[in-house]
């Protein structure tokens, strides 16, 4: 091949032609370098690694495929803590995570504890707590808590899935708007008639935002004062919006190793907000399992949840045992060894992070999973809560 | 990003900057650049698919020394186009200027929308 193609320019002098080639030269060697300069460098398991050393192994052994950076695992078994971080989680200094979805267990707890103080009623609904409009104005506390409010897992409307493809692009957070526009989404929204269980963050939004609004206070504070602070969890806030991260509140990646933004969630905060740390979650998990957080009735399962045979309380979910499955004769959640019982538990994930926290009241077991990177470890702490001797 | 959709940006960021290198050396009529405006729109093209790739390969799954496969074409080709330049009229003689320039200007506007959307958001 020829970089000059038939008759496009009469042949330079032999100087010219020579300087030429060395400027080829040099662009294509700076055009490599910059090239080899932005080489990816996706986030690699933090190598500060400390913790009980099996619980490390295991963790490392069961990691799924996935760009992680920051991890923290800990294991309590009655008041026996064992823990494998992977970066600094607790203790001074210690890097908060997004605890995504898991939010939603403290909105439950303040549903508990609002109607403890006859701040609302089960029944109490969007159209009188919020101003809702249309077929979600009837809806009530009650639905809202238990998933079964036929609302949309998201909000249908046209911008927000436009926010959405963009922040899967982007990194950025999607959920921008404030409780007027999220009553307005509601106003709006097609409610399905059946109120089968339908897992919503726009429903646990508004409960969130019923909640505040009945005791006139934000719901950000609300998660302040009735669930960090009871259980001194110091490092357990909802940041509200980006203005409300604490300085150097870190970021995540994306389960492909991006940069993505915090997600703070502004009116859909109590979806799936709070930030928080390793040592403040296994206080929070802890205190579920032995029957003493505020607002701990939320665990208690209450309906079906769809067709796996596990069931919700208020957001809290509760799922027999896999290792009882089939073994009981008696609902298949004990067997011969007095291994069965069922695992409490909630998930979440925001764009750079993945939780987990759950526990097994039989087994006297909690387990929490907190990951800086976008990547489901479900597995690893079902596998970490089902195993208790 | 699951495995469909990060083969078929690896697929278009091979084919795309092969055919730079293509534009800038080859000698046939009809894959070579007639023009500079068609060598930087090769040029650009180039280096929208590397953003691309960089941004949406899952770069933890795949060897990142892959990365300097289009990188290696997108050199090559850079070295061909400084070659060529001075012998190549701005425009193409065949083609209304303003259809060239509208193809020019949407060909901006796609790269600082992916650059704007991957990199600066």
């Amino acid at each position: 091949m020829n970089p000059r193609g038939a008759g496009e320019s009469r042949e330079p002098s032999r100087p010219r032609r020579s300087r030429r080639v060395v400027a080829a030269v040099v662009a294509g060697a700076v055009t490599l370098g910059l090239g080899a300069a932005a080489i990816p460098r996706p986030p690699s398991l933090s190598t500060e690694v400390s913790g009980d050393e099996a619980l490390i192994q295991r963790v490392r052994d069961e990691l799924p495929t996935g760009a992680f950076d920051r991890l923290a695992v800990a294991v309590v078994d009655g008041d026996e803590v064992a823990r494998a971080e992977f970066g600094t989680a607790t203790g001074p200094g210690a890097a908060e995570f997004e605890i995504g979805s898991v939010t939603k267990t403290m909105t439950a707890s303040l549903y508990a504890l609002a109607l403890q103080r006859g701040e609302v009623q089960r029944d109490s609904t969007l159209g009188e707590l919020l101003g809702v409009t249309g077929d979600a104005s009837s809806i009530t506390l009650e639905e809202l808590a238990t998933q079964h409010s036929g609302l949309p897992r998201l909000p249908a409307d046209l911008p927000f899935v436009g926010r959405l493809l963009l922040a899967n692009l982007s990194g950025a957070d999607p959920y921008d708007v404030d409780v007027d526009a999220l009553v307005g989404q509601a106003s709006r929204a097609d409610v399905d008639d059946e109120k089968a269980y339908g897992y919503s963050n726009v429903g646990m939004a508004l409960l969130g935002q019923a909640l505040a609004a009945a005791a006139e206070t934000p719901w950000e504070q609300l998660v302040a004062e009735r669930v960090a602070e009871p259980l001194g969890m110091v490092d357990t806030y909802a940041p509200g919006d980006p203005e409300g991260l604490r300085p150097d509140a870190p970021s995540g990646s994306t389960a492909t190793g991006r940069h993505a933004d915090a997600w703070t969630m502004r009116a859909y905060g109590p979806a799936g907000s709070v930030r928080s740390t390793l040592d403040d979650m296994v206080a929070y998990a802890v205190a579920q399992r032995d029957d003493r957080a505020p607002g701990v009735i939320a665990t208690e399962p209450l309906v079906e949840a769809g067709d796996g045979g596990g069931e919700i309380g208020w957001a809290w979910m509760t799922t027999p045992r896999e290792d009882a499955e089939g073994e009981g004769d008696e609902g298949g959640t004990d067997d011969a060894s007095g291994q069965g019982g069922t695992s409490t538990w909630h998930n979440g994930m925001t764009g750079g992070y993945a939780s987990f926290v759950g526990f097994d009241r039989d087994s006297a077991r909690s387990v929490v999973v907190l990951s800086s990177s976008a990547v489901s470890l479900d597995g690893l702490a079902f596998d970490l809560l089902e195993d208790a001797s | 990003m699951t495995w469909v959709p990060a083969v078929v940006v690896s697929v278009l960021a091979v084919v795309t900057t092969a055919s730079f290198v293509l534009s800038a050396w080859s000698e046939k009529e009809a894959r070579r650049a007639r023009s500079r405006v068609d060598l930087l729109a090769a040029a650009l093209n180039s280096a929208v698919v590397l953003v691309l790739l960089h941004q949406l390969l899952p770069w933890s799954s795949v060897p990142v020394a892959l990365w300097l496969v289009p990188v290696l074409l997108v050199a090559g080709g850079v070295v061909g186009a400084v070659l060529r330049w001075p012998g190549l009229p701005w425009l193409r003689p065949d083609r209304a200027r303003w259809r060239v320039v509208s193809g020019a200007a949407v060909e901006v506007v796609v790269a600082i929308a992916v650059v704007v959307v991957l990199v600066v958001l």
